[in-house]
């Protein structure tokens, strides 16, 4: 009797505490609080609503001043505003012949700033394609295909008339988002010129992350990584050389580096080619599709590809892929995600052929948008 | 983007966590509905239900955290701030798996699987129910969809980045759906074959159906788990094919226990195999043929489907094999401890 009374009660207890538990971790799982909110964005190019106010002064007294005195204009972007200016579709253009951008060549020549382009009008391009071409005062963009040994490269080249235009878009808007989405879809939603798969780095756990000036992730023991600064140049990191967050952020923060790239591996460095002794990434001795971006001079790029398109059928080792390279007078290349990933968009639409006629789903993207104001 | 449910002077609470919140309950009241009228005993339930919320809230938060390490600060940050991130439902059979033998190994359990029969039931129920808080975020989404804007095949979803809204495959409706079709199988499968099933064979039959389910579901999704060696084939896929598999395994082999051996047993595993081999070129073919999604899902559907008959075959076969033989009647007992 006695035992069964206490049986009961321990029954009575254990159910008690047991009903006492459940509900305080349901309460926990329902009790989320909001977001903390400050992102902690440290980006070099978050411009304050007064730097804005400046730029907007600053235009409008070039614009009442027009013909009695020249003062340039300039526009930037900042790195905390999610999407760049819709770039003017009137300034989108296509052709089959080099011959015919001679104009447009002639009107980018303010924009040049006496730097050489690696496009011109004598450039033999792949037969049937067409060149692809936006210039408006901050960005001139071409894209061609030629045929380098039975492979298609196509080549977009850019000119940037401030390093802000020179952006990166991580799907779903921020850093660790589970969000993978195609290329080109990406690049409509931020607005972009021209713009380039990147190095998926939701995919692999290697290289130094960095997003927003801020260091994300760091194992850079197996991969070089690419950065690019506040004045939209390339540096680069080799293979142990930033051992952990610390040290990584200290690099960030003395060169001012706004995002970085993880993939690599660099190619040419200083206009001189590196030789490449195995790799992590990438399967560098097999015939893959391949990517990579290129700086020829100041905020002065090439986005390029390498596929298998039409009549040409053959697909570059990287070994190859660096050799042609070294023909386009790059000071700096450095290998992004290839094979299906590798994506070249301009204007929404896909420009080379990728690795099995569809897109993969990817993480992020890099971009080269307009700074100009919608409605000019 | 979460939705805002109610503002308590600081604290903010999300649509989708009550309605996780929710799921957890209805999963916690099945679960001691079915287990204490399968004469489960009342000290097992009442361990049962706490050590499984919390083990399936850690486990999962440790999930989720393995495949989206860039969520958290640290492992530490993952398991104490549960402002960011989420929960990986894989987590959550994990932890009731665990509570099950944890159980069993204390004594507060004498029958495991019909502990986990209970499980299994009320686990689906919960996931049709614990689906729906998708519908106040982005998440669980698929491609985007141009020519249907209409539930249950599309739901909108507000894109953070272009202030736009977008129609996309609502897959988590098809999966809320999916789970709770499976729980209507399983119960109609628990009151008709009351007499001929064993212990067990519900929560065999709800890995069968629910890991076939996700196989093409997660599949769908822009925001599956993945590995961290190996970005393309999700977790919850290659969970699924392993549960899909551990029930032909099991059934076969009570197959070939109780009864005499058969030459065409090989044909209908070789069947199977060959279904499931499709199952995976197909999931190879629509990650590089993404255009063609519908035509391959179409056809993974179909492999799985026939899985599904030629598993349900096997153990109707062998259930057949169990209610002729002159032992059936010592397993009746066993049910009833």
């Amino acid at each position: 009797m006695i035992r069964e009374i206490g049986k009961g009660l321990l029954i009575i207890f254990l159910s008690a505490l047991s009903l006492v538990v459940t509900c305080c971790l349901l309460l926990s799982l329902l009790f989320r609080t909001g977001a903390t909110g400050d992102s902690g964005s440290t980006g070099q190019l978050s411009y304050g609503v007064l730097d804005r106010y400046d730029m907007y002064i600053t235009n409008e007294i070039s614009n009442a001043l027009e013909g009695v005195l020249e003062i340039d204009k300039v526009y930037w972007l900042s790195d905390a505003d999610p999407v760049a200016p819709k770039p003017d579709p009137s300034c989108f253009g296509q052709t089959q012949t080099a011959a015919h951008l001679a104009g447009i060549l002639e009107q980018a020549k303010p924009l040049l700033d006496g730097q050489d382009l690696l496009f011109s009008t004598q450039t033999q391009t792949a037969p049937g394609t067409n060149i692809h071409y936006y210039l408006d005062e901050t960005i001139l963009a071409i894209t061609w295909k030629l045929v380098i040994d039975d492979t298609v490269y196509t080549v977009s080249e850019v000119k940037l008339a401030h390093p802000s235009q020179f952006r990166r878009f991580l799907a779903g808007g921020e850093y660790g988002s589970e969000i993978q989405l195609h290329t080109t879809q990406m690049a409509q939603q931020v607005n972009a010129v021209v713009a380039s798969s990147g190095d998926f780095y939701r995919f692999r756990r290697m290289g130094v992350i960095v997003y927003d000036g801020v260091v994300q992730r760091v194992d850079s023991e197996k991969v070089d990584t690419c950065y690019i600064n506040d004045q939209g140049d390339l540096l680069f990191s080799y293979r142990g050389e930033l051992a952990d967050m610390e040290s990584a952020q200290e690099f960030v923060d003395k060169h001012n580096i706004r995002f970085s790239l993880a993939f690599g591996p660099v190619l040419i460095d200083g206009g001189e080619s590196k030789r490449i002794y195995g790799y992590g990434l990438g399967e560098i001795d097999s015939n893959y599709a391949r990517a990579a971006l290129c700086q020829r001079g100041p905020l002065h790029y090439l986005l390029v590809t390498a596929n298998a398109e039409g009549n040409y059928r053959t697909t570059p080792s990287l070994h190859t892929m660096q050799k042609h390279l070294e023909t386009f007078g790059c000071e700096k290349v450095y290998t992004l995600d290839g094979g299906q990933t590798a994506a070249i968009v301009m204007n929404g639409e896909l420009m080379n052929r990728v690795v099995y006629g569809y897109q993969r789903n990817i993480s992020d993207i890099i971009y080269f948008a307009t700074a100009l104001p919608e409605g000019g | 983007m979460e939705q805002i449910a109610f503002i308590v002077g600081e604290t903010f609470l999300y649509w989708e966590p009550i309605v996780l919140t929710l799921a957890a309950i209805t999963t916690i009241f099945l679960f001691l509905a079915f287990y204490l009228w399968d004469g489960g005993k009342g000290l097992g339930a009442c361990l049962a239900v706490p050590l499984g919320v919390l083990l399936s809230m850690v486990l999962g938060r440790m999930i989720h955290w393995y495949c989206r390490a860039d969520s958290y600060i640290n492992f530490y940050h993952a398991l104490t701030d549960y402002s960011v991130g989420g929960y990986a439902l894989l987590g959550v059979f994990a932890g009731c798996f665990l509570t099950g033998c944890i159980l069993r190994g204390l004594g507060a359990v004498r029958n495991l699987p019909q502990f986990f029969d209970s499980v299994g039931m009320a686990g689906a129920a919960g996931i049709a129910v614990g689906r729906l808080g998708c519908l106040y975020t982005g998440a669980d989404r698929g491609e985007i969809l141009q020519a249907v804007t209409q539930m249950p095949l599309a739901y909108p979803v507000f894109n953070t980045v272009t202030g736009q809204t977008e129609y996309r495959l609502a897959t988590f409706l098809l999966q809320a759906m999916a789970a709770g079709g499976i729980f209507l199988l399983l119960l109609g499968f628990r009151l008709v074959c009351r007499h001929r099933r064993r212990p067990g064979d519900i929560c065999f039959m709800f890995l069968l159906l629910y890991g076939s389910s996700q196989i093409v579901l997660d599949s769908t999704r822009y925001d599956s788990l993945f590995l961290r060696s190996n970005g393309f084939i999700s977790i919850v896929q290659i969970a699924g094919a392993a549960a899909v598999v551990l029930a032909v395994v099991v059934f076969s082999i009570r197959l070939v226990r109780r009864a005499r051996w058969r030459w065409w047993y090989c044909l209908l595993w070789t069947a199977i195999l060959g279904l499931l081999g499709g199952v995976g070129y197909m999931e190879y073919y629509v990650q590089r043929h993404g255009d063609r999604a519908l035509f391959a899902y179409t056809v993974m559907s179909i492999c799985l489907l026939l899985v599904i008959v030629l598993v349900s075959t096997i153990y109707i076969l062998s259930a057949r094999t169990e209610l002729d033989s002159p032992t059936r009647l010592g397993a009746d007992t066993e049910c009833l401890n």
